[in-house]
């Protein structure tokens, strides 16, 4: 079910239509620029949730708006994780299929 | 050059309702404290924050601007709504103060509640795949 | 830095309830004075409140901006009663004048304890006040965990 749920988030990124038709796209590359879009996320909102605990400190920002800041950063940084590890698994699988 | 962000498609519009109030109520739970600490003090007038009135424009303004956004549910800083409170005349009721307080961190902590539990759904969306 | 500053204004009405608590205690301590150091009668204490902006202690322009009045409240305690004194008639008391007539404190009981019932419903307000504020501090750390 969670398999499903990234699938989703990711398909319009790959270009596909929502059939799961496929375009003639080098599967790798694709893989690497959604990896690539995803680290950048996850650095800007890491950098956004630094900028949200630094207000806070100095009294210009609420908790609440700082933990929403950090727990957004904490979800990019797991979906990046899991978009490598599905990214391995993935070129695992093609490089099995091309003997 | 596609701006939206991958991430953006996890966080989505409740999100964005739900941080807004808590931003809404903070100050407001503010102005009524000094309401409280101030009902005796001669010539004080209340204040108050209309809550929905303010909650309503901010989400309008939030919907009119669906591609501007590059930083997930954040609205750009010059579309934000001002919270302005509002002066309430006449005498102050303290009892109603109290009330409205009540409600107010009532209401807050079913927000935070509402966004905890999406939170962890989300974690576990991303977390339990295989 | 809302909820702290709500928290700020409470205390701001604690204190100020406990000025107006301790005004109203020396009167009542001293409502059969007739000398005090000075000369003269005990004179009644009032707790005058008015409200006051809640200093900001970092000098951050952007709190500023987002704590257009920021009301907390102070108590000011003043001696300035203008009502009259009491007088009775009594000279045989030591502090009779050469009239024979004793000059009273101008404390008058009842109103006293009504206003001590005030200052202290007033006192229990600002308390749950500041335990609502910090109640929503501590569930707004949840997200977080």
């Amino acid at each position: 079910m969670g398999d499903l749920k990234i699938q989703e988030i990711l398909s319009p990124s790959l270009g596909r239509g929502v059939g799961g038709r496929k375009v003639a796209h080098d599967p790798i590359s694709d893989f690497k620029k959604i990896l690539n879009k995803s680290v950048r996320e996850a650095n800007d909102l890491f950098a956004q949730a630094d900028q949200a605990t630094q207000a806070m400190t100095f009294g210009q920002k609420d908790v609440h708006q700082a933990m929403i800041a950090l727990e957004q950063a904490n979800l990019a940084f797991r979906l990046m994780i899991q978009v490598r590890n599905k990214m391995i698994s993935a070129y695992e699988e093609i490089m099995r299929m091309q003997v | 050059m596609d701006r939206r962000l991958i991430i953006n498609r996890l966080f989505d519009q409740t999100f964005g309702l739900l941080e807004r109030s808590l931003d809404i109520r903070t100050p407001r739970q503010r102005i009524l404290s000094s309401n409280i600490a101030n009902s005796e003090t001669p010539g004080y007038e209340a204040k108050d924050i209309p809550f929905e009135k303010i909650l309503e424009r901010s989400m309008n303004q939030y919907s009119l601007v669906p591609l501007k956004r590059t930083h997930t549910n954040h609205l750009p800083e010059d579309m934000v709504t001002e919270i302005m409170a509002e002066t309430v005349p006449g005498e102050i009721n303290i009892d109603q103060e109290m009330a409205k307080l009540a409600e107010n961190n009532l209401r807050f902590q079913a927000e935070v509640q509402a966004l905890l539990k999406k939170f962890e759904a989300l974690r576990t969306t991303i977390s339990e795949t295989r | 830095m809302n909820l702290f500053n709500a928290m700020e204004v409470s205390s701001s009405g604690l204190n100020a309830q406990r000025t107006a608590t301790h005004a109203i205690s020396m009167n009542l301590a001293n409502i059969h004075t007739t000398r005090t150091d000075e000369g003269g009668p005990y004179l009644r204490k009032q707790a005058i409140l008015s409200s006051s902006p809640i200093p900001s202690r970092f000098s951050g322009i952007l709190a500023e901006r987002m704590n257009p009045g920021l009301l907390g409240v102070k108590a000011e305690v003043r001696t300035d009663d203008t009502r009259n004194h009491e007088m009775i008639f009594d000279p045989t008391h030591p502090h009779a004048d050469e009239s024979g007539y004793v000059t009273l404190p101008n404390v008058n009981l009842l109103e006293e304890m009504v206003g001590l019932l005030a200052a202290v419903r007033s006192y229990e307000a600002n308390v749950t006040a500041f335990n609502s504020a910090k109640s929503m501090v501590l569930k707004s750390l949840e997200i977080g965990k």
